[in-house]
């Protein structure tokens, strides 16, 4: 299944804060902060505290703060899990 | 037939009762539901993790490396430590003796040459269980009944830490937890799952592996990844329990409640009853006198 746009989805222990496709996310890393666009080759990451800044298909911006987790991103398909 | 006065005191003593368990129903019912929300909001959470943690595991046995952590090394089962969760409290059907049960199947089926040998430890969460299982003679090395009183995320993430340290530390090769897992406000599934050493979700014919991009690295992403998911997956199981809990006593309170309604139906039938009889013999014990003043 391949998407055409980047789809993003954040979850914390509480609930799914975001679910929906992005025009891009940036995201705080071990080695400091990237973005991801759409087509983004398969990756796994850790993340540090931060914010997670992210910019959806509308062109609406939404912040989030993230005191650590872990990204995943393959086919499109973004996934977040920010834990304390 | 009993006499009208006895009649009474038990009409009046089943409504007692009735008001209790009702009330007890009514306080279950709104605890309930918190504990179902906390529920509801963490399963997606722990499928989305667990997803990751399929992804990264295959992904890595694909690229020929080996996942590597301290928590995931299978060792032979010699020590073995049961961690049974349960209640504080009673008055909710099965659901304590349950995990009874399910401790005691365990130690006489999968691990009786552990216990034969004495190296199985038990440690409660819960009164309940505590009681019972110390009363037929196993060994309770600890127990954690205050979790309770404040079942937040950090003390669950305590407590599964206290549980890491030890098997990293070889003190136990096994880690079983026996909890109730949360179907739905009627029902609970017993299980005795495996904590430790965590199963790595293997599979051997993946459809999709990815060539991913570590951000640092394999080895530390899988270092931070999986101890969270351990105390995550400890968590889930605590809150399934209270979830548990609270419907298992919602609906053994329901039941109490409409049998003891149903009693009173009863009761007062036959207070009824006594009492006609009564009446009836007071009219022929008069009728008969005036009879007997006639002739």
């Amino acid at each position: 299944m391949k998407n055409d746009d980047l789809y993003l989805e954040i979850v914390t222990p509480e609930k799914i804060i975001y679910n929906g496709p992005v025009r891009l996310v940036q995201v705080p890393g071990e080695n400091g902060l990237f973005t991801l666009l759409k087509n983004h080759a398969p990756i796994i990451a850790s993340l540090t505290k931060g914010e997670i800044h992210v910019i959806g298909l509308n062109g609406v911006e939404d912040l989030f703060k993230c005191d650590g987790g872990i990204l995943e991103c393959q086919e499109n398909q973004a996934t977040i899990i920010i834990s304390g | 037939m009993a006499n009208l006065k006895d009649i009474r005191t038990r009409i009046n003593s089943v409504k007692t009762t009735r008001q209790v368990t009702s009330a007890m129903k009514m306080v279950s019912a709104a605890k309930f539901k918190k504990a179902h929300d906390d529920v509801a909001h963490i399963t997606p959470f722990v499928e989305k993790l667990s997803n990751i943690i399929y992804d990264l595991v295959n992904s890595c046995m694909c690229a020929g490396g080996e996942v590597n952590t301290p928590y995931t090394k299978k060792r032979a089962p010699e020590n073995i430590l049961i961690v049974a969760i349960a209640s504080n409290r009673g008055l909710c059907g099965a659901f304590n003796s349950n995990i009874v049960k399910k401790v005691e199947t365990l130690l006489e089926s999968d691990f009786a040459s552990q216990y034969k040998n004495k190296s199985v430890d038990i440690i409660t969460i819960g009164k309940q269980p505590q009681k019972v299982l110390k009363q037929r003679g196993f060994n309770i090395i600890n127990d954690y009944n205050d979790f309770w009183d404040n079942p937040t995320f950090d003390a669950a993430a305590e407590l599964a830490g206290s549980f890491m340290d030890a098997f990293s530390k070889n003190k136990y090769d096994r880690v079983i937890v026996v909890y109730n897992e949360f179907v739905n406000a009627v029902s609970q599934i017993v299980r005795a799952e495996q904590l430790l050493p965590l199963e790595m979700p293997v599979d051997n014919d993946v459809k999709h592996s990815f060539n991913y991009i570590y951000e640092p690295d394999v080895d530390s992403i899988i270092n931070t990844i999986i101890p969270k998911a351990l105390k995550i997956l400890f968590y889930k199981m605590l809150l399934d329990s209270l979830a548990s809990e609270h419907g298992a006593r919602m609906t053994s309170m329901h039941k109490a409640t409409d049998n003891a309604t149903e009693l009173l139906g009863d009761l007062e039938l036959e207070y009824n009853k006594a009492r006609q009889s009564a009446i009836t013999k007071e009219i022929l014990e008069i009728v008969s006198g005036a009879e007997a003043l006639k002739s």
